[in-house]
């Protein structure tokens, strides 16, 4: 297992939204981190108190060490960036170009950034956002009506859950209702 | 060592593309190569598509320009912008108080972006835009005047929608559908009310003041269409000035096609002999107001259609602004005053395209809030809004029924 996992947009998003984003850097074993281009990216919540949606503010989990800002280094890896950035965006182009590169986990729930890297043939160890949180509830002892709540979350701040169809989707159904 | 995938981007499209991101930001090739601290040579070069660019090159670039390296290194090859249409457009030499043309040139920038996007869909989806599209009629050849060519052209248009003279209950839809045009409708700033540009690849493009009321809204529209089916080859930027134009021969054209579409005389005259005979009396305001919002179109231009159609004395709208006339407070007092009744930003059709992209994986969810202008989590909700349209519940079983609007009727 790769020591440290970087997240796309996505997947930062929801993690946040959960409201265990500190719990689960802690515990899930590996360094959270993202790349320049993510952390430049107009990132929003909704607002649960409110109809309206909050800005995310990185800058005290970054000073707090919990989460860690990425730039591309080498002409490699901006080379790969851009030949990424053929097919994703900019961010997620980022991402995926640093995994590959520093042999990085790579947490991201995108169907087509997924679809580009198995295309590419790209050796990159991924997780997902529901992947990562069943790691974290069987490597801590999670209950269900945390993980339940942090489920709850997800849905009403990130609006993510798992599409019907979705491997994850009746795991998420179950615990939604704990 | 892997191939330089720089060798493999075409150096002359990649330079246009870096050109036009220079141009469309305002900056000369000198400026850049002060900012980057390049010799203004190699930034000629690199445009002329003479000289391969390095990552680190294009990085910097991409940066400068706030633009994103994907659209830089897109692999769809470069055309010929609108961008140099608008230009042309812009009407700041026709006016005594020249516009910020910087506000002016980003709105017209915004529409070719959202064309662009349209057709990036499109072509994802393998669905291309059904295009209805006549031969321009044409106005510079014709001996009458501009505003009966355009009652004459309105007609003919409706006959060939199938609209009769009947009101058209969503003006968009049958530009967008029946025609063919893109239609988007996003903030400009406040003395724009349309722009519309053309070319062989994206089609008609309109773009419409979203801050204007309703049935403004419409007016634009219309008014934009009525230079598609004329001069389309000229883009044009209608500027909520009075006395912009004078008499130009095309702006009297679509504004008196968009009086001739919308309220087209047939109708109007027997709508209004139908509420004379029922009640044998004259028009009355309330009357006008109703007939405005049957026909989707504000007080003043349903009164002023009328004073030319002479159903009701010329200057009657004169006087009732005059008698400081308040058409929103008579919406209200007649119940007409609704506030659901905006235009969406975004065509059904352009949303149901992205959608089908994401769940193609052939768009990323932040390449779908790109092109929705917006977050990733609102960009979810739009896309969660056009398919959980039923939620099932049976005893404690929880289930959605997923209803994809944008797959198929018949699907298996």
């Amino acid at each position: 297992m790769a020591s440290i996992l970087i997240q796309d947009a996505c997947v930062l998003i929801n993690l946040l939204a959960s409201g265990r984003f500190e719990d689960l850097a802690n515990g899930c074993g590996f360094r959270f981190a993202i790349s320049a281009g993510v952390a430049q990216e107009a990132l929003f919540l909704r607002n649960p108190d409110s109809v309206g949606r909050e800005k995310i503010n990185l800058e005290r989990i970054v000073e707090c060490g919990i989460l860690e800002i990425l730039t591309l280094e080498s002409e490699a890896e901006k080379l790969r960036y851009i030949e990424i950035a053929l097919d994703l965006d900019d961010g997620e182009a980022e991402s995926v170009a640093i995994a590959e590169c520093r042999h990085f986990a790579l947490a991201t729930d995108d169907k087509k950034a997924r679809k580009v890297i198995q295309r590419r043939g790209m050796k990159i160890e991924l997780w997902s956002t529901c992947a990562l949180l069943q790691h974290w509830q069987s490597k801590c002892l999670v209950s269900d009506a945390d993980m339940g709540r942090a489920l709850a979350n997800i849905s009403s701040r990130a609006k993510y859950r798992p599409k019907f169809g979705h491997p994850d989707f009746e795991w998420w159904a179950k615990l939604l209702s704990k | 060592m892997p191939d330089n995938v720089l060798d493999k981007i075409d150096p002359k499209i990649l330079g246009e593309r870096l050109k036009s991101a220079r141009r469309a930001f305002g900056l000369t090739q000198e400026a850049v190569a002060d900012k980057l601290g390049f010799v203004r040579t190699t930034v000629v070069a690199i445009e002329k598509g003479e000289r391969h660019v390095a990552a680190d090159e294009l990085i910097a670039f991409a940066r400068c320009y706030g633009r994103n390296v994907s659209e830089l290194v897109k692999q769809s090859a470069f055309t010929e912008a609108l961008t140099p249409q608008f230009r042309a457009a812009l009407p700041n030499s026709q006016l005594e108080t020249p516009l910020p043309e910087d506000q002016l040139f980003r709105a017209c920038h915004e529409l070719e972006a959202r064309a662009e996007d349209y057709l990036e869909l499109e072509q994802i989806c393998k669905a291309p835009l059904p295009q209805n599209y006549q031969k321009p009629y044409p106005l510079e050849d014709s001996l009458i005047s501009p505003e009966q060519f355009a009652e004459d052209v309105a007609q003919e248009e409706r006959n060939r929608l199938g609209l009769g003279d009947a009101p058209i209950s969503d003006l968009r839809a049958v530009f967008e559908a029946a025609v063919g045009l893109r239609v988007f409708f996003y903030e400009m700033p406040p003395f724009i009310a349309g722009i519309f540009g053309f070319n062989d690849r994206l089609g008609g493009c309109i773009g419409v003041n979203i801050k204007q009321p309703w049935y403004r809204g419409n007016w634009s529209l219309a008014h934009e269409c009525g230079h598609f089916l004329t001069t389309r080859f000229y883009a044009d930027v209608d500027i909520m000035q009075k006395g912009r134009w004078g008499k130009h021969r095309a702006e009297r054209f679509a504004d008196s096609f968009a009086a001739n579409f919308l309220m087209p005389r047939s109708g109007v005259n027997r709508r209004l002999s139908e509420v004379e005979m029922s009640r044998k009396e004259r028009i009355t305001i309330a009357d006008l107001v109703t007939l405005a919002d049957y026909f989707g179109v504000s007080v003043q231009a349903m009164c002023l259609r009328l004073e030319v159609l002479k159903r009701i004395p010329t200057g009657s709208w004169d006087r009732l602004k005059a008698g400081d006339f308040k058409p929103d407070k008579a919406r209200q007092v007649l119940g007409l005053l609704r506030s659901d009744r905006r235009h969406s930003k975004w065509p059904s059709r352009y949303l149901l395209l992205a959608k089908a992209a994401l769940e193609m994986g052939e768009l990323s969810e932040s390449q779908v809030a790109k092109k929705l202008r917006t977050d990733i989590v609102s960009a979810r909700e739009i896309m969660q809004e056009l398919d959980s349209l039923v939620v099932y519940e049976e005893g404690e079983q929880f289930s959605v029924i997923p209803v994809d609007l944008a797959s198929p009727v018949s699907a298996e």
